[in-house]
């Protein structure tokens, strides 16, 4: 037992060497991972500071944000948890920018023959199951509900739902055969070699991108470089694209 | 590929550590003891393996994060938890704890007690007694609790993401590594690293099967 503590303490005591100031951390959705590693890359080439991205559910991420995280800034596939976190005092509400509009597409599985031209199609009995995100928590889970009610065939399709955790799981279920259909975000799709079909804006709310910087962040200056990063030319043809849409300003 | 293997080594071994110590510790309490008191408390050691991971990193998180008294408390000693590998190693332990603590408690309990009479009657105490006797003929035991505790951690995710965060580079374990390239679509990615943590942990299983067969050669039961 001895024995073991001494090597515990050295264990400790080789890992707690002097440490390197942190990289610039930004917390961002996990659905907009493809998008941001790109984005990373050209960041880090524009002003040779090293960023990392801590991807996850958007409400875990604010969650760890109220609890200390230390991320620099905020980017969510939602409004609603960034605008809670700058009620909250966390983020800096001026430098709050909405960089993206998420668009949700109709993927047939690869394989499962299904044509679908709309949303409509999916009340088909050739059209077994339906994978879609997690309304409860997952935009582009809200968006694919108002879509299919908006389409006036949510009565008929909701029995056929089943639900991914994320919106990139629901495009696994759809990749791997297990969904006939999926209702994914063209980013996902796109990520996954899925082809689909574009939905009409009308069918769903606006999938707001929104970023923020955390207010005690110790890079602020280049956490604001890359929220407006964001917003420019280089960041938009990525963003077009992986499947995102610009705002209009 | 490397930095979170390095990671997830490190974590899953210092949690194996601290697990087993401990383990010992509660496991040297409950053996033989059975007043409510302490059967709530071994209800308590067991909660991990009920709880989904996920939630448990929440409570931690909220136990040990910033808000709480015990985190700022913690914070102004200069030894935040969360959001730091030391997080991930205290979740690690957490949920391997129960592993340790029931695989040692039924190896103690095993003992036979007249052993521990004959060296009472030579005048040791208790503790020496509980060192010297008890503890190496429960060595199989112990030894099956910790190769659980060290897989079991090895493979840690849901706590650990919650309470120490996917930071790659700081937090990002190889468990975490590969949710995360799942995540993101890049299956090639994802399957490497699964991989390599299948192998790290076969050979650890393996090596330690060997070890346990030495040991028993060594040192032949009673």
């Amino acid at each position: 037992m001895r024995c073991g503590v001494v090597v515990l303490a050295a264990l400790i005591g080789s890992c707690a060497g002097p440490q390197q100031p942190p990289p610039l951390t930004i917390a961002a959705a996990a659905s907009l991972a493809p998008v941001f590693d790109e984005l990373g890359a050209i960041f880090e080439e524009l002003t040779g500071a090293e960023v990392v991205f801590s991807y996850g559910a958007t409400g875990s991420l604010a969650e760890q944000i109220r609890n200390g995280a230390p991320f620099d800034a905020f980017a969510s596939a939602e409004a609603l948890h960034v605008d809670e976190l700058i009620a909250e005092g966390l983020l800096v509400d001026d430098t709050r920018t909405v960089f993206a509009l998420g668009k949700l597409v109709l993927v047939p599985a690869p394989g499962a023959g299904l044509e679908l031209k709309s949303v409509a199609d999916l009340t088909d009995p050739s059209t077994q199951t339906v994978a879609i995100a997690n309304p409860a928590h997952a935009p582009y889970g809200v968006a694919a509900i108002q879509a299919l009610q908006r389409a006036g065939v949510e009565p008929q399709v909701r029995p056929k739902l089943v639900y991914g955790e994320s919106v990139q799981q629901t495009g696994q279920l759809v990749l791997s055969g297990n969904a006939s259909a999926g209702l994914l975000s063209a980013t996902t799709a796109l990520s996954l070699d899925l082809r689909g079909l574009e939905l009409p804006q009308e069918l769903y709310d606006p999938i707001l991108h929104v970023a923020a910087i955390h207010v005690n962040t110790p890079h602020r200056e280049l956490a604001i470089r890359f929220v407006d990063f964001l917003g420019s030319p280089e960041a938009q043809i990525v963003f077009e694209r992986l499947g995102l849409l610009i705002p209009e300003r | 590929m490397w930095t979170p293997l390095a990671l997830s080594l490190r974590v899953a071994g210092l949690a194996t550590l601290l697990a087993t110590l401990l383990g010992i510790l509660i496991a040297a309490l409950l053996a033989k003891r059975r007043n409510l008191l302490a059967n709530l408390f071994a209800v308590g050691v067991n909660l991990p393996l009920v709880l989904p991971p996920t939630v448990l990193g929440y409570y931690l998180l909220v136990v040990l994060g910033a808000r709480s008294p015990l985190g700022a408390w913690l914070e102004s000693l200069g030894i935040p938890l969360v959001f730091t590998w030391q997080g991930a190693v205290i979740a690690a332990s957490i949920v391997a704890l129960p592993l340790v603590v029931q695989s040692t408690k039924a190896a103690i309990e095993g003992v036979d007690p007249s052993l521990r009479d004959v060296a009472r009657t030579l005048g040791r105490s208790e503790a020496s007694i509980f060192l010297s006797v008890t503890l190496p003929l429960a060595w199989r035991g112990l030894l099956a609790g910790s190769m659980l505790a060290f897989s079991r951690a090895l493979g840690e995710f849901g706590a650990t993401l919650m309470i120490a965060g996917n930071i790659p580079g700081r937090t990002q374990t190889l468990s975490i590594a590969i949710y995360d390239a799942t995540q993101a679509g890049n299956l090639q990615a994802a399957n490497q690293m699964a991989l390599l943590l299948t192998i790290v942990a076969v050979l650890f299983l393996l090596g330690m099967r060997y070890l346990g067969q030495a040991l028993a050669e060594a040192r032949p039961r009673g």
